[in-house]
């Protein structure tokens, strides 16, 4: 079954097409990659597929739902590019009011379990206006990854993270058993997450495969980075 | 170089068709008060009183650098790498602030030349000097010694209601002295501005390297219904300003309160209004200035909707209008608990009308407010306030819930009380039905903001 469908997906911002006729689906249990291009379309994908924005055209459906709807809301979680939890809240009291909202039986239990998964004991009672970049991206992740999502959405997950948090970050999400779709532009972080790759250019999808058929693709000692850029050059 | 400064400065802020339009206003409001009046004192008491209290409140505000930033992020990741000199640097600061300042204070023209005749017509430079100089005089001044130092300000400013000649509004209550002490305390302003500004102290003190100062008190969460949260997060975290509005543009503000310590000061502005009713104050006055005072605080506090609130979050959880329901009516339901000990205080004095104004009218109001800002008027914390002609019109529409309440003061009688809520729920209310209203102001935010 496909866990994430879309079907011709058409999006204009203006005169702008930021996605033109998007089709793609990814099985339930699959682990993809959105490859592209500043510009591709990436981050109008994730917010289509979260609910946040409509499509103009074209079918989108989450496990045979509608983005956006409450069902959906349940099993999904959605992590924008650059994300900035509630400021003057702390670590502990964004986690624990983000827990109640989603009616997790015991708030402050699951606060405290997240806190020690993504390292932010040392922070807790810190207001996540006043942590670094990099903690407010771990205290972010944490406050979406809370209700063990069967689906997830992530946009740059990494981005700010120092090597060893990086490591941890990439650790828990491996452990999970959920869908994945994660929006990069680096390919060492689609490689170390994912398995597939759906690789889109001018809001269309430009190529779809596994990691190691993308791989094939490229001369033997070609890196993969220059398999991308070849291939998204060509687009261009 | 400085005339280059100046115009990168406010051009940054506002850009020129907002310029523009508030330029046109000013000449609009200036022509429309000017014709027929000559140079003579104190002329309108009652525009006199409006003038002292909307100086002395602009004035008051203006040592926490409120209405517009003085050095923006962007100046200091940019401008200030530019080769140039300090001192003309911070001069460009000033001047771009006055310049702005002055803009703003213009559109107020007409309540100084109602009250002074043409003589009025002084008061906006010296105004907008002031403000834009005292910003770079206290920078370095922690809260508690700027709320001093606007404290013994506004206590000067309004001892002109007092006929104190002292005064630098004491022009209002007939005096000339005003004349000169006014334009001396802005230019003193100004040379200590310059004097003192110092832009590497200024962003030492600006930066705060993420630290690891602890919140003493946490707030739990733990309340089932998601209105009730986001009630308790309303009362416990305080937030106003933000944008703009026509009287200007306010700094945001975000604090964490205790609950008790706001309901101590309404509670001691209730009681100070029964004291004041029980001395014989002017009954009319007193009800009409702290509606409009209330009236302002809502404006304030509406303002500050959605400014820090991570929408991506909350669309993770719920959708757009059950998001808008709950967000909205515990902000206004927040006004309401906040306005209470006030409203309980003129029911007491057997003023019904203000009393629900304040409990019921405001915060429907308050409603209208937000949610048009939500839709045209989107702004984040991590953005620079900037400005727009469509902005600046939204501003006028919020004006619209004013109507009522301006009613209520005047005629607080049973039919038109009745009359003016459901007015109020009707401009208000209807926006908490509109499901694609709200999905347009989530797709808006996600995309633009």
């Amino acid at each position: 079954m496909d866990c994430i469908s879309l079907t011709n997906v058409v999006k204009r911002f203006g005169l702008t097409y930021a996605l033109n006729g998007l089709s793609f689906s990814i099985p339930c249990g699959g682990r993809y990659s959105l490859l592209g291009p500043n510009g591709a379309g990436k981050s109008t994908t994730m917010k289509i597929l979260a609910g946040l924005i409509r499509p103009d055209s074209g079918e989108v459906t989450i496990k045979g739902m509608p983005p956006g709807s409450k069902e959906v809301k349940r099993i999904l979680a959605y992590l924008p590019e650059d994300p900035v939890p509630y400021r003057i809240l702390t670590v502990r009291e964004n986690l624990e009011y983000f827990a109640s909202l989603r009616g997790i039986p015991n708030p402050r239990e699951k606060a405290e379990e997240m806190i020690d998964l993504f390292d932010l004991r040392e922070y807790e009672r810190i207001q996540a206006g006043k942590l670094s970049r990099g903690n407010q991206q771990k205290l972010s992740l944490a406050l979406v990854l809370l209700h063990e999502p069967e689906i997830v959405l992530l946009d740059e997950p990494l981005n700010y993270l120092d090597i060893p948090t990086q490591e941890r970050v990439i650790n828990i999400l491996r452990g999970m058993n959920s869908t994945f779709l994660v929006s990069t532009h680096i390919m060492s972080i689609a490689s170390r997450l994912t398995d597939h790759v759906i690789m889109i250019s001018r809001g269309k999808v430009i190529w779809a495969g596994s990691i190691s058929e993308l791989r094939a693709l490229g001369r033997e000692d070609e890196p993969i980075e220059s398999v991308v850029s070849r291939m998204m050059t060509d687009d261009h | 170089m400085i005339t280059k400064l100046l115009k990168v400065i406010i051009l940054s802020r506002f850009p020129k068709s907002t310029i523009m339009m508030i330029v046109l206003l000013d000449a609009v409001l200036v022509g429309m008060s000017v014709p027929g009046r000559g140079i003579s004192p104190a002329i309108s008491p009652e525009f006199s009183l409006l003038s002292i209290l909307y100086i002395t409140f602009l004035v008051g505000i203006s040592p926490f650098n409120s209405r517009f930033n003085l050095v923006t992020k962007s100046d200091s990741d940019f401008l200030v790498m530019l080769p140039v000199d300090d001192r003309e640097l911070i001069a460009s600061f000033i001047l771009g602030y006055f310049v702005v300042s002055l803009l703003f204070s213009a559109v107020f023209v007409a309540w100084f030349v109602y009250a002074l005749g043409l003589s009025g017509l002084v008061i906006p430079p010296f105004l907008a000097l002031a403000i834009s100089s005292m910003s770079g005089t206290l920078y370095n001044l922690d809260n508690r010694k700027k709320a001093v130092v606007s404290v013994v300000m506004v206590a000067w400013f309004l001892s002109a209601l007092a006929r104190f000649p002292l005064s630098p509004l004491s022009m209002f209550a007939g005096f000339w002295y005003g004349y000169v002490i006014l334009p001396v305390f802005s230019l003193a302003l100004l040379v200590l501005a310059l004097k003192r500004f110092n832009y590497a102290t200024f962003s030492t003190m600006s930066y705060t390297p993420p630290g690891k100062q602890e919140v003493k008190r946490e707030i739990t969460f733990n309340a089932g219904n998601p209105f009730l949260l986001m009630l308790e997060r309303n009362l416990r975290i305080f937030e106003i300003g933000g944008r703009m509005n026509l009287m200007g543009s306010y700094t945001f503000v975000s604090r964490r309160i205790e609950w008790w310590k706001i309901l101590s000061v309404t509670a001691g502005v209730g009681v100070a209004i029964y004291v004041l009713s029980a001395l014989g104050f002017r009954s009319f006055q007193l009800g009409f200035y702290v509606l409009l005072g209330t009236w302002i605080f809502t404006v304030s506090y509406s303002n500050s909707a959605f400014i820090s609130e991570p929408i991506w979050l909350d669309m993770n959880v719920m959708s757009p209008i059950q998001f808008a329901r709950y967000y909205v009516l515990s902000k206004a339901l927040s006004v309401g608990l906040m306005l209470l000990p006030i409203s309980l205080s003129f029911l007491a004095l057997g003023r019904i009308g203000i009393a629900v104004a304040m409990l019921v009218d405001l915060p429907l109001s308050s409603i209208m407010i937000i949610s048009l800002y939500a839709r045209f008027y989107q702004i984040n914390f991590q953005n620079p306030m900037t400005f727009s002609p469509s902005r600046y019109l939204v501003g006028f529409l919020t004006m619209i819930p004013l109507v009522g309440i301006v009613l209520i003061a005047f005629l607080p009688t049973p039919g038109v009380m009745e009359g003016v809520t459901v007015f109020e729920a009707l401009i208000s209310l209807p926006f908490l039905a509109m499901k694609r209203y709200w999905e347009r102001v989530v797709e808006k935010i996600v995309t633009t903001v």
